[in-house]
């Protein structure tokens, strides 16, 4: 097996590392670059807490090889805030307490960007089939729905 | 050295398919990749015999595409993701069977990272996808090969998640043939919850001659180690008006179907899956029957 020599922009930060084949997206993003809002949890592709935007696309950092995302931009929650101001997402899933334990958040808000970057003012059916894919075990999702319209709105 | 999930293994970035099939024929144990969803959750659990070098396709220009039309017949390339055919124009309008069966699968992930094709050649009886290709008449066109190069979509499976398909083949596309006018197609499907993947598909697609069916389609998953054609109840259908009688004529007949034989596992008993068959049957030719008065 041969490292390969990588560039990776993480949160707009070019990051340049030698990567093995089989280190997965996320063992990148959180042990070794230390972006510990990149959450492992299922380890299968079946919950979505390990989401991270690959320009600008949701995906699964736990099913992805690091070496896939060589040259392009990736973004983890640690890249929303513009230093001590919050994402209008993050300000609304405070706002609507749309957050228990906290440990599905990074995905739930990673996947709400790409959902509004695409699509900004989705009805609430549209909002509950775009994070259908980013399970939380906590909240029974009325208050995150919530929060993403309401962030939605909040752009107008 | 950190902690990883992955066994170890080459990572070959072919720059064409000519290349990415020396690359695959070349070493004794290669694994060709499209999204990677399956084959590296496969790894991760544990397989028999990962591959110790895998083939990547992403960087080969030009495969990800859809092309053609209901008319004409439509081209799917083997990068195009799950996500690029849910939002095509092409497929929605022009092959609503398969939008359907593509929207039945709810992570935006998911189908942001997996390939229409690798979906499909995983070879799982549960897959949405290659129920609503089987029931299209869709090919497999393979890569490299001469006389043999394109496999309909109905012979890929021999056993569940088992494929026809050599270490060394790759499927070069989807190729989806004409439909006449008159066509109506319907798709149905069970789940546990709405993301979970299907405890049993049913995809039908009718040929409309006046106010009967000239020719039918009906494709089952979930209900046998692979999908089938459950041909009884298309000859059901044969020739005669699309009337409550000659749909649950049809639907007692894929219900009787020597194939329909559906396993028992943490989904469903087999028992319910198979009384199921017959009920979502009758759904889905209720349903394209529904489009065939309205068209």
């Amino acid at each position: 097996m041969k490292s390969m020599p990588a560039t990776f922009y993480v949160n707009g930060v070019r990051r340049d590392l030698l990567v093995d084949p089989n280190a997965l997206l996320f063992e990148i993003l959180s042990d070794d670059l230390g972006h510990s809002g990149v959450h492992r949890n299922c380890d299968r592709g079946d919950c979505g807490i390990c989401t991270v935007l690959v320009d600008g696309e949701p995906v699964l950092s736990c099913l992805m090889l690091a070496v896939e995302a060589r040259e392009r931009q990736i973004t983890t929650i640690e890249g929303l805030a513009k230093g001590a101001e919050l994402h209008p997402l993050q300000k609304e899933f405070v706002e609507k307490g749309a957050v228990q334990c906290g440990y599905c958040t990074p995905a739930m808000i990673l996947t709400a960007k790409a959902l509004l970057d695409h699509n900004p003012r989705p009805t609430k059916e549209e909002v509950k089939n775009g994070l259908s894919g980013t399970l939380c075990r906590c909240t029974g999702y009325v208050k995150i729905v919530e929060a993403v319209l309401a962030a939605a709105e909040g752009g107008k | 050295m950190l902690y990883r999930a992955l066994p170890e293994f080459d990572f070959v970035e072919p720059a064409s398919l000519e290349e990415a099939g020396e690359a695959l024929a070349s070493s004794p144990n290669a694994a060709v990749m499209a999204g990677g969803i399956s084959l590296l959750d496969a790894m991760k659990r544990g397989m028999a015999q990962p591959p110790t070098t895998i083939v990547s396709l992403k960087r080969i220009p030009g495969l990800r595409y859809i092309e053609g039309s209901r008319a004409g017949g439509m081209r799917i390339g083997p990068l195009t993701t799950i996500r690029d055919a849910e939002l095509s124009e092409t497929v929605k309008n022009e092959y609503p069977l398969l939008h359907d069966a593509l929207s039945n699968i709810h992570s935006v992930q998911v189908k942001t990272m997996g390939t229409v094709l690798g979906n499909v050649c995983v070879g799982t009886p549960a897959s949405d996808i290659l129920t609503a290709l089987v029931a299209l008449d869709a090919d497999l066109r393979l890569a490299g090969r001469d006389g043999d190069a394109l496999l309909p979509a109905a012979s890929l499976c021999q056993a569940a998640k088992r494929t026809c398909l050599a270490p060394t083949d790759i499927v070069e596309a989807i190729e989806i043939p004409a439909l006449p006018e008159r066509c109506c197609s319907a798709y149905c499907n069970l789940t546990r919850t709405l993301p979970d993947i299907s405890k049993l598909t049913v995809a039908v697609n009718l040929f409309m001659d006046g106010a009967g069916c000239r020719d039918a389609r009906i494709a089952i998953g979930a209900a046998a180690p692979v999908i089938y054609r459950a041909r009884a109840a298309e000859d059901a259908l044969k020739g005669v008006a699309l009337s409550a009688e000659s749909i649950a004529a049809s639907a007692e007949a894929a219900y009787n179907d020597p194939m329909t034989k559906p396993i028992t596992d943490m989904r469903s008993t087999g028992e319910y899956r198979k009384e199921m068959v017959r009920v979502l049957v009758r759904r889905a030719l209720e349903a394209a029957a529904a489009k065939a008065a309205k068209a």
